[in-house]
């Protein structure tokens, strides 16, 4: 059977750690794509 | 109902297949027996992985029914094109003493068994996508597929794009490959995005599979586009990996069925949390050195990557919106049915008070 729960909290802290690098990276990624775009 | 002995198989299965990958391993690094030796012994011993699988994969469909048996049989199928392939492969190389060539009746059970395996993984229950929440699905999916195309266009896919003769058979048929294992590990990450802490484990241990498969086939690619492979290669090992890996699965799976209530959340597994994000970590990082790095980008990684830079921003967006929208709506009672006997208390709690900061992608609802 698969058991039913909530998300536990060392998940929360994982996940939310990788989403928020994810973002900051795109962000970056999206700032040096416009300006090597215009180079 | 699970077989008795099951565990106690899968046990044998598993230790037979680490033992039989770690002497491969050693074998090719030691080239224990001399070059010949070392041929021989990794053409026979791969072809006898493969086709251990393919017995496997159909004693497991055997045990099972419906969906899950239809996963096994297109699964067999594979094996058996791969088995052929390595078979053939044998054939040229030790009785023919011949290089291989391209395109040969092996890249028929190569590339033929690719489809096979992709078919099987959506044949299984557990790529069933849940009801609701389809674009945070559909955006995820795009992010995992960009990332993975980037990846590739810059390491194997784009130099042999350049490098390759696309209009010959053979060119088009080396080409064949990188998008083929970009196909299969874009399904075997959704897969694992949708696997449950537990009940999935034979799954898991294909999807290892069939990751080293597509993984071996690219290294395989890029070795040949730079003219260093010839039989006997360390990275034979991801073959021989990849079938007994999906040999283990195929011998864990004892006829257990798994359902999950259309009403209940079933808790994810840490793997099917992580996974997603290891691509798309992977591809921003690669990019942001190239262009950190004043590397040439060319114009598909350009487009890519600004386009799962886009991507990634709109998913996160999207997941606050949600977020904040659940935070203000989302309550006990709403979340459940009326007619719905109530379960534990703290359980139910839980589910929603814990759940909600989260993106919905991570609750697991069929």
């Amino acid at each position: 059977m698969i058991r039913v729960g909530n998300v536990s909290r060392p998940y929360r802290t994982i996940v939310l750690t990788l989403m928020v690098a994810t973002s900051g990276i795109a962000v970056f990624d999206l700032f040096l794509f416009v300006s090597s775009a215009f180079h | 109902m699970r077989a008795p002995d099951r565990p106690r198989a899968e046990l044998r299965a598993t230790v037979a297949a680490l033992s039989v990958t770690v002497v491969f391993f050693l074998w090719l690094v030691l080239h224990i027996g001399g070059l010949t030796t070392v041929r021989y012994f990794d053409d026979i011993v791969t072809a006898l992985a493969a086709l251990s699988a393919c017995v496997a994969c159909l004693l497991a469909a055997r045990r099972q029914s419906g969906a899950e048996r239809r996963f096994w049989v297109l699964l067999g199928i594979a094996l058996g094109a791969w088995t052929f392939a390595e078979v053939v492969w044998g054939v040229y190389d030790l009785v023919l003493n011949v290089a291989v060539p391209v395109p040969s009746w092996a890249d028929v059970g190569y590339l033929g068994a690719i489809p096979l395996a992709c078919a099987a993984l959506l044949c299984h229950p557990g790529m069933r996508a849940a009801g609701s929440y389809k674009t945070r699905a559909t955006l995820d999916g795009l992010a995992i597929g960009a990332s993975l195309l980037l990846l590739s266009w810059m390491f194997v896919l784009g130099p042999l794009w350049r490098g390759t003769d696309l209009s010959t058979f053979g060119g088009v048929v080396a080409i064949a490959y990188p998008f083929g294992d970009l196909v299969m590990v874009f399904l075997v990450i959704l897969s694992v995005r949708s696997i449950t802490a537990t009940g999935r484990k034979p799954l898991l241990w294909v999807l290892l599979g069939l990751f080293a498969m597509a993984v071996s086939d690219s290294t395989y690619a890029y070795l040949v586009e730079v003219g260093r492979y010839a039989t006997g290669n360390v990275i034979d090992t991801g073959w021989v990996l990849a079938y007994l890996a999906i040999a283990v699965g195929a011998t864990s799976d004892g006829g257990l069925t798994v359902r999950i209530s259309s009403r209940e959340v079933a808790e994810a597994s840490m793997v099917s949390f992580v996974t997603p994000y290891v691509p798309v970590l992977l591809a921003l990082s690669s990019i942001t050195v190239e262009l950190e790095l004043h590397h040439r980008v060319d114009r598909v990684s350009w487009l890519v990557g600004f386009g799962l830079a886009l991507l990634v921003i709109a998913r996160q967006a999207l997941t606050l919106i949600d977020r904040r929208h659940e935070l203000f709506s989302a309550r006990p009672e709403s979340a459940r049915p009326p007619s719905q006997s109530p379960g534990p208390p703290r359980l139910q709690e839980d589910n929603v008070l814990e759940a909600a900061p989260f993106p919905p992608f991570m609750r697991r609802t069929q």
